[in-house]
């Protein structure tokens, strides 16, 4: 399943990865065990968001930005998503997941940290480099 | 912390609770609202 042979291969895997670190662990050794890591893309729509997006940019293309955003001047931040609609037709889906697991985690943890520095090779100075 | 949303009203429309949601267990426990510190 791995041999790209002339085209190319992905998986990729929509939130949540899981719904704890043991079936987290689980659903990657299954995914490794088909695809290479290099293959596989665990997302989460609202990256593509244009807001979130944006806010990349700003972070680590603004040279103003870039040095001060970080603990030393930072106290701490807020991310509030809220919404005027109810789950509307999703409750089956949704009763299984809840608000942590479907919503702050990627928020919170893709959108704030640059853990593989993958932002910052995108939308940072590194990139002129 | 965690909460779950009411029968309330929006825009003057009244609108469902999280537990009348379709598909919702009428006795759900499921959160709607998590607020959560990260250290």
């Amino acid at each position: 399943m791995t041999d790209e042979g002339k085209g190319c291969k992905r998986i990729i895997v929509e939130k949540p990865f899981g719904y704890s670190l043991k079936t987290a662990e689980e659903l990657n050794h299954g995914l490794q065990k088909y695809f290479h890591e290099s293959q596989i893309y665990r997302i989460d729509h609202y990256l593509g968001k244009e807001t979130v997006q944006n806010l990349l940019v700003t972070r680590f293309s603004n040279s103003i930005f870039e040095p001060l955003w970080n603990r030393n001047y930072i106290h701490h931040v807020e991310i509030t998503n809220a919404e005027t609609v109810g789950v509307e037709k999703r409750g089956g889906y949704y009763d299984k997941s809840g608000a942590a697991r479907h919503v702050s985690k990627p928020l919170a943890t893709d959108c704030l940290a640059d853990r593989d520095g993958t932002a910052h090779k995108f939308f940072g100075r590194r990139n002129k480099e | 912390m965690k909460g779950q949303y009411m029968a309330s009203t929006i825009d003057g429309k009244k609108v469902n609770g999280y537990r009348q949601e379709e598909g919702v267990d009428p006795k759900s426990k499921t959160e709607t609202y998590a607020a959560i510190k990260f250290l």
